[in-house]
């Protein structure tokens, strides 16, 4: 059993303050935080390798810089087995699924919904490219014999939960609804910051990704061109029209 | 010259500040109403490895050092008094003096389960007739066979109702007084002649339980001596010179709680049709705080780095307590006032703040020894030595 975890690192909304009027964000604290979402894709991950006894390698990844090598530093003292960096300036959606292939042999691939920041969902696009299966909104997911058992809320409301099932490999997304993550020992912590290979860093050429195009140019901004102001008319001009 | 927290320590403070915030400080409130800490309140910080923050992994503990435990101790007082007192007595003093001068068959019998919060430690020293002059111990222990026979009483003993084990000060010579005839025992609960007294009624700290502990006879076998025998006096003032910087901490965490408390509070209140905060004198008395438990940090973790490389920090441990009970006890006040009425309400937590930080200034060495401490390190310096 190989499950991968994908995490990203978001700003903490906490430290910002958001002007409407002036259309302007303030940081006022710059502070990093897991994503909320994955926070929970990353519970899920370790509660399924403790239902396996421990019988699972579970990889936790994210895309980014140093900043973010703190973030998987986390996830090692919480009880993932490999940490892995991505340095590389891609699509990220189009990275993880070069890593999962990289990696070989992934039977499940955890994530967030949604990125709180970006609002971002990469999990569908990850399915659709690796042709694995996916389910979306997960707060409860467990293996049994490759088949993958996935409790979803779909009622906002919170009275119906319902079940899906599906082969693996595959794709899961998890609401901010599912169980938040738990803390990790004090102890692990320091090791896991004192261990200099504590974090795998990995870049696109050891992905295999060494000519990428993007996907979508950016060729500028521009608004439509306005529109001129049309006639302003009464009831009785319309009433007029309509007899006539 | 690096004054940032190394990152494991950052991170370190991020999983303790998310756990009191999230399981401590929900409870503070009731702790302090209905004077009683949920056992299961501790095992759950043992399990995250709280209860043991500077002590090997090897004996269960975090192995964060001492810089560690002053960020464990000041997150914990910032959430409530009463919990970070009940855990700075358990490792600040009561584990600490097994780990300093205890053998290797003693740490590895009891340090995990301390540790991982099973069982709860504490230390004994005061006395109805010992208190800062702690020399004047009467609890005897004498040698009968393969055990000590202890017989006498000790007095407001922190976490006495509560511990599993009390690490006792016992004079072992009553010839040689307590300098040089006293030995510290770890002593069970369970053990047959043992009680406790009923909890004392304090002003403040309602959950950190304080009780008067009775010796009638109680046996300890001779693997459950701490250090040398003769040589108890010492390892208890090293593990108070020691504790002196995570106390310092604690009240750190507590001045730090008011001045939240003060800001949120001058952001929220109006009055004149502006918020408070826009009233110099309210700006002057959060300045003023904000300055002290600034001043009071860089002293708290260097003492600590100082504990942590093996430097001499008597001196600035000293400093850490007087000068951090003052500061927490000054900035509480402060925060009260810029409260108003609400300051006094039994609803708020300023009041509890209010009560629980006067302790700091009489307990681990009242302020007066203290400033003893400070000055005779000084006149060494200079080749005197002070004449108690």
């Amino acid at each position: 059993m190989k499950i991968l975890i994908l995490l990203k690192n978001i700003l903490d909304p906490r430290g910002m303050m958001i002007n409407r009027k002036a259309g302007k964000v303030f940081i006022n604290k710059k502070e990093w935080m897991l994503n909320p979402s994955d926070a929970r894709a990353l519970e899920a991950g370790l509660k399924i390798k403790d239902a396996l006894n421990g019988d699972a390698v579970v990889i936790a990844a994210a895309v980014g810089d140093d900043v973010t090598a703190n973030l998987l530093r986390d996830a090692k003292a919480l009880g993932v087995d490999r940490s892995i960096l991505i340095k590389a300036d891609a699509p990220t959606a189009r990275l993880y699924m070069a890593l999962a292939q990289h990696l070989g042999d992934i039977d499940l691939i955890l994530t967030g919904g949604s990125a709180l920041d970006t609002g971002e969902n990469i999990g569908a696009q990850i399915a659709e490219g690796l042709n694995f299966a996916f389910i979306g909104g997960a707060v409860k997911c467990a293996i049994e014999n490759n088949v993958a058992h996935v409790t979803r809320k779909d009622d906002p409301a919170g009275r119906l939960y319902n079940g899906y099932e599906c082969d693996l490999p595959a794709v899961v997304t998890f609401s901010r609804e599912a169980p938040s993550l738990r803390y990790a020992h004090g102890g692990d912590i320091i090791i896991a910051y004192r261990d200099k290979n504590a974090v795998e860093t990995i870049s696109a050429d050891d992905l295999g990704l060494t000519d990428l195009q993007p996907v979508v140019v950016e060729r500028g901004q521009s608004t439509p061109p306005e529109r001129e102001f049309g006639k302003e008319v009464s009831v009785e001009d319309v009433a007029k029209i309509i007899n006539n | 010259m690096d004054f940032d927290l190394s990152p494991e320590y950052t991170a370190l403070r991020k999983m303790i500040r998310a756990v009191c915030e999230e399981e401590v400080a929900p409870v503070a409130h009731k702790i302090d109403e209905s004077g009683i800490v949920e056992r299961d309140l501790l095992r759950r910080l043992g399990e995250l490895g709280i209860l043991g923050v500077p002590f090997p992994r090897e004996y269960g503990g975090m192995g964060a050092g001492e810089i560690g435990y002053c960020i464990m101790m000041e997150e914990m007082n910032r959430a409530s008094a009463s919990v970070a007192t009940i855990v700075g007595a358990h490792i600040g003093i009561g584990v600490m003096s097994m780990y300093l001068d205890g053998s290797k068959a003693l740490k590895a019998k009891y340090m995990p389960d301390l540790c991982s919060g099973k069982k709860v430690c504490a230390f004994a020293l005061t006395e109805p007739n010992a208190g800062s002059d702690a020399a004047g111990i009467q609890l005897r222990a004498t040698l009968e066979g393969d055990s000590y026979m202890l017989d006498g009483q000790k007095m407001w003993i922190t976490n006495g109702p509560i511990a599993d084990v009390i690490n006792v000060l016992a004079i072992t010579d009553p010839g040689l007084g307590a300098r040089g005839g006293a030995t510290v025992f770890a002593v069970e609960s369970k053990s047959e002649g043992f009680s406790t007294g009923k909890p004392e009624r304090k002003m403040g700290l309602h959950g950190s339980p304080t009780s008067l502990l009775n010796f009638d006879n109680v046996r300890v076998p001779k693997e459950n001596v701490i250090g040398q025998i003769g040589l108890g006096f010492v390892t208890f003032m090293k593990t108070l010179d020691i504790g002196r910087v995570s106390l310092g901490a604690a009240t750190l965490g507590g001045a730090q709680a008011s001045l939240d408390a003060s800001v949120r509070w001058a952001r929220t209140r109006s009055q004149y049709g502006k918020q408070i905060a826009h009233n110099q004198t309210i700006q002057f008395m959060l300045a003023d705080m904000a300055a002290e438990i600034e001043s009071l940090r860089a002293l708290v973790y260097r003492t600590a780095w100082l504990v942590d490389n093996g430097k001499p920090f008597i001196k600035e441990a000293g400093m850490c307590k007087l000068l951090g009970s003052e500061i927490a006890s000054r900035c509480v006040d402060r925060a009260v006032q810029i409260h108003g009425a609400l300051g006094l309400s039994r609803d708020f937590p300023m009041e509890r703040g209010f009560r629980d930080a006067r302790i700091s200034e009489i307990f681990e060495g009242t302020n007066e020894i203290q400033r003893i401490v400070i000055a005779s390190e000084l006149m060494q310096e200079v080749g005197v030595r002070l004449r108690p």
